[in-house]
């Protein structure tokens, strides 16, 4: 997987010709991306269980090249067999698509990409389930803990230009955790900006966006 | 038109299965495997048999229920530990005796998941018998977690 990463990388951009780049400018404006997908689609998943909310902001280099930082806000109220999970917290991604399409135009984009994202959020784990069926059961708290994740992306996406400077799209993200934590440490059930506490995360986010 | 309808359920489908489980599905039994050898004196030596135990009686100390209630030909015991606290007594009776079982241990909590809840793993410092069917006991393996292994071995002197 790091080697096809690496060969998208590095040879997308070495395939385009000199003379692309020699008639473009540099820096070709910044684009203000909305996400309604997510925000909506997973309160209606988890049946109001679970709210997320997160924009981007994107820079366009040589219509080639997007430096992106998203920002976002998650927070959750779950349950499972063993007991129940209540967090609170801000992610941030950083990253770059590159426009995949030969052809460039000013904002119908076919985007591939990677990101590194993060979050840090105040969480607590109450009723965890302790003990056996013979000697009986016990309940145990993790109240008021900090939990900070980092996990990375692959992205990829299409957007269109809906209206003059607006712009919409979709993202699919698949996200590799890092954080995983030591066996037996009491980790997060859900992460900001990354889902469900898993080795491995698929996620959707549908935009709509201005090119500033 | 039909095909895009496909993908796009297909597309959801794989979504909602990012959920994990709800319920707990790795191992959650988590006890003292016992086993148990007979010596016996024939002639001027000593014998050793490993061996299953015709009938016996297994109840924790302090605890209402019987784990194993003259129960036939057992080769091994499975014996849930307390986690409340470090030290565990069993009365055991077999062969027409009756012993206690001592064994004192750490309890180390582990978070497995909010599905499963917390684990405790047990690690064996010390075991002791007090009584007369009990004649020595080995210390095989002192850490006890969620998968099977002998942990301890006990000699039944006839």
């Amino acid at each position: 997987m790091k080697r096809l990463l690496l060969i998208l990388f590095v040879s997308v951009p070495l395939a385009l010709s000199a003379q692309e780049y020699a008639d473009t400018a540099l820096f070709q404006g910044a684009n203000l991306k909305l996400d309604l997908g997510n925000s909506v689609f997973e309160p209606l998943r988890s049946k109001g269980d679970i709210l997320s909310f997160e924009g981007s902001l994107n820079f366009d280099v040589m219509h080639r090249f997007f430096p992106t930082l998203d920002l976002g806000y998650a927070q959750s109220d779950l349950s499972a067999a063993s007991g129940s999970f209540r967090g609170k917290g801000g992610f941030a991604r950083i990253g770059m698509d590159l426009s995949a399409l030969k052809k460039r135009r000013e904002m119908n984009m076919l985007l591939v990409g990677l990101r590194v994202g993060t979050a840090v959020q105040g969480c607590s784990t109450r009723d965890v389930v302790i003990g056996n069926g013979y000697w009986g059961y016990s309940t145990e708290n993790y109240l008021g803990r900090v939990r900070a994740d980092v996990w990375g992306e692959v992205v990829a996406g299409l957007q269109v230009q809906v209206y003059r400077k607006f712009h919409m799209g979709w993202y699919v993200r698949y996200k590799i955790l890092f954080s995983r934590g030591k066996n037996g440490a009491v980790t997060a059930y859900y992460i900001p900006g990354y889902g469900y506490k898993q080795d491995t995360n698929f996620s959707f986010n549908f935009f709509i966006g201005f090119k500033l | 038109m039909k095909n895009s309808k496909i993908y796009l359920f297909a597309l959801f489908a794989v979504l909602c299965s990012c959920k994990p489980d709800t319920e707990c599905r790795v191992e959650q039994n988590i006890g003292m495997q016992v086993v148990f050898a007979i010596d016996s004196l024939q002639g001027d030596t000593m014998r050793v048999d490993f061996t299953t135990v015709d009938s016996i009686t297994v109840q924790g100390v302090g605890n209402d229920s019987v784990l194993y209630d003259n129960q036939k030909s057992v080769s091994s015991l499975f014996l849930p530990l307390r986690t409340d606290a470090s030290s565990t007594a069993y009365s055991i009776k077999a062969y027409g005796k009756t012993d206690t079982l001592y064994v004192n241990h750490e309890n180390n909590i582990n978070f497995i998941s909010l599905a499963c809840g917390c684990f405790v793993y047990h690690t064996i410092y010390d075991v002791g018998g007090a009584g007369g069917l009990i004649d020595s006991l080995v210390v095989l393996n002192a850490a006890i977690e969620n998968y099977k292994q002998d942990n301890l071995k006990i000699y039944i002197h006839l």
